[in-house]
């Protein structure tokens, strides 16, 4: 982060240069330091596979990967995605245990609205990649910051458990 | 509104020192976005420190586990320096908010937001945390438990901000710990009460015993009169009348949206006999 310098702005709306690496390239934004990431992928580029929810934080529509960690983008700021990795919906289906995961969530009938799916995948991904194992309630634990309205969780957790075994036998 | 981008510490002090009002800092941004957006924040000026690597990083430091004030609770949960002298602390932050949150915020924002829900706030006090303070004027090191004044309202000077949090490096040894909080669900719930402890039994008695609750008064603080009651009186004489007793000149709960002063003072009573009855079992 030492490429920073201090930056004073005036008038509105103050704009910076925020480079990051999004879904595997490096993308380069002129944007408010302010503004949320959810907003930059959906409105300034388009990516419209990150849905708003509550936009607090609190349902986890928006979930996406910053450094491979699930963050709600609804609360991260430009700001602090300059230098970083993003992965969004869009970029899960280019990784082998990404399109695996997508696979089983399919073959486990997990989805009904698909509302709040994208993030449920994002958090999906995170856990698997951290050698999660097929568990349900650390499985649960790991979806705790993802609200389903439709499905009731059991499918989305049994599709999310076969994807760890399998990703392990692979 | 200006946004700045400090570039190191020392920049960032010496724009703390201008003391302009309304001056806002930005780290994870978990509360500063849903408070801007519900408009209850106007910053005038809002300094981003999130990137500062000053404020980074988990140390044994002497005497003192050192926390940057920008340790995320996800690096507190995973810290192997953590877990091997304060596994119940980094177990108590498990259950903080959800994982893409506990990703984001930070321990130095929940402790600056003064909020009477601080989650991590309890679990520091009956550690006897303490914060580093920093300022162009210099540092110092305050108690925690003297920070908070008022409701969001704190011992900080304008021109101040934490950099770390400091655990005394045996806080949990020998000591039996509780951590338990009540709320509608189990993950991003904001509490209806909590309360954390600390204490060590000998011959059927308290000879340790630090007590904290959150949400059940203006701030976050030590239940003193209780702390003392449990300290000198047999843990077989302790009944839930006494507790009661005690409890009174400890807090006032409130009513609001998410409980009532009756719920919240019956639970804190119910948690504290279950405390005591945890300590005493494995005593």
């Amino acid at each position: 982060m030492s490429n920073y310098i201090l930056k004073q702005f005036s008038q509105q709306p103050a704009m910076i240069d925020i480079s990051f690496t999004l879904n595997g390239e490096t993308t380069t934004i002129t944007t408010d330091p302010l503004r949320r990431l959810l907003d930059i992928l959906r409105d300034d580029l388009g990516l419209t596979g990150t849905k708003e929810g509550c936009g607090e934080g609190e349902c986890g529509a928006c979930t996406v990967l910053l450094d491979g960690k699930p963050v709600t983008s609804c609360i991260v700021n430009a700001v602090a995605v300059h230098g970083h990795d993003v992965t969004t919906i869009e970029g899960v289906s280019a990784s082998p245990d990404g399109r695996l995961l997508i696979d089983c969530l399919y073959e486990a009938e997990a989805v009904q609205c698909g509302f709040c799916f994208p993030g449920i995948v994002m958090s999906a991904l995170a856990y698997m990649r951290a050698g999660g194992i097929a568990d349900n309630e650390r499985i649960r634990a790991a979806l705790a910051g993802n609200l389903c309205r439709c499905t009731g969780y059991e499918f989305i957790v049994k599709g999310v458990a076969e994807a760890c075994r399998r990703w392990r036998d692979l | 509104m200006n946004t700045l981008i400090p570039d190191s510490l020392g920049q960032l002090l010496e724009l703390l020192a201008e003391n302009i009002p309304g001056t806002e800092l930005l780290a994870g941004g978990t509360d500063f976005n849903v408070q801007c957006r519900k408009g209850v924040l106007n910053p005038n000026r809002v300094l981003c420190i999130g990137h500062l690597d000053e404020l980074k990083g988990i140390r044994l430091d002497g005497e003192h586990l050192r926390l940057g004030a920008l340790t995320t609770f996800a690096e507190v949960v995973a810290n192997e320096l953590l877990q091997g002298h304060v596994p119940d602390f980094c177990r108590a932050l498990a259950h903080f908010a959800s994982p893409p949150v506990r990703n984001l915020a930070t321990l130095g924002g929940n402790i600056a937001n003064a909020s009477p829900t601080a989650d991590s706030v309890p679990p520091l006090l009956v550690r006897l945390a303490s914060l580093e303070l920093r300022s162009v004027r210099g540092v110092r090191q305050l108690p925690l438990n003297e920070f908070f004044t008022g409701y969001k309202r704190t011992a900080m000077a304008q021109d101040e901000l934490i950099t770390a949090v400091l655990l005394p490096v045996n806080a949990e040894d020998g000591l039996h710990s509780y951590w338990r909080k009540v709320g509608t669900r189990r993950a991003l719930t904001i509490a209806k009460l909590s309360l954390a402890g600390m204490g060590r039994i000998e011959n059927g008695q308290l000879s340790e015993c630090r007590l904290a609750a959150g949400a059940l008064n203006e701030y976050p603080r030590r239940l003193t009169a209780v702390e003392q009651h449990a300290l000198t009186t047999p843990l077989a004489a302790i009944t839930r009348e006494s507790l009661n007793e005690a409890l009174r000149r400890d807090i006032t709960p409130i009513d609001d949206l998410r409980s009532d002063a009756d719920y919240r003072f019956e639970t804190c009573l119910n948690l504290l006999q279950t405390c005591l009855r945890d300590w005493s079992d494995h005593a």
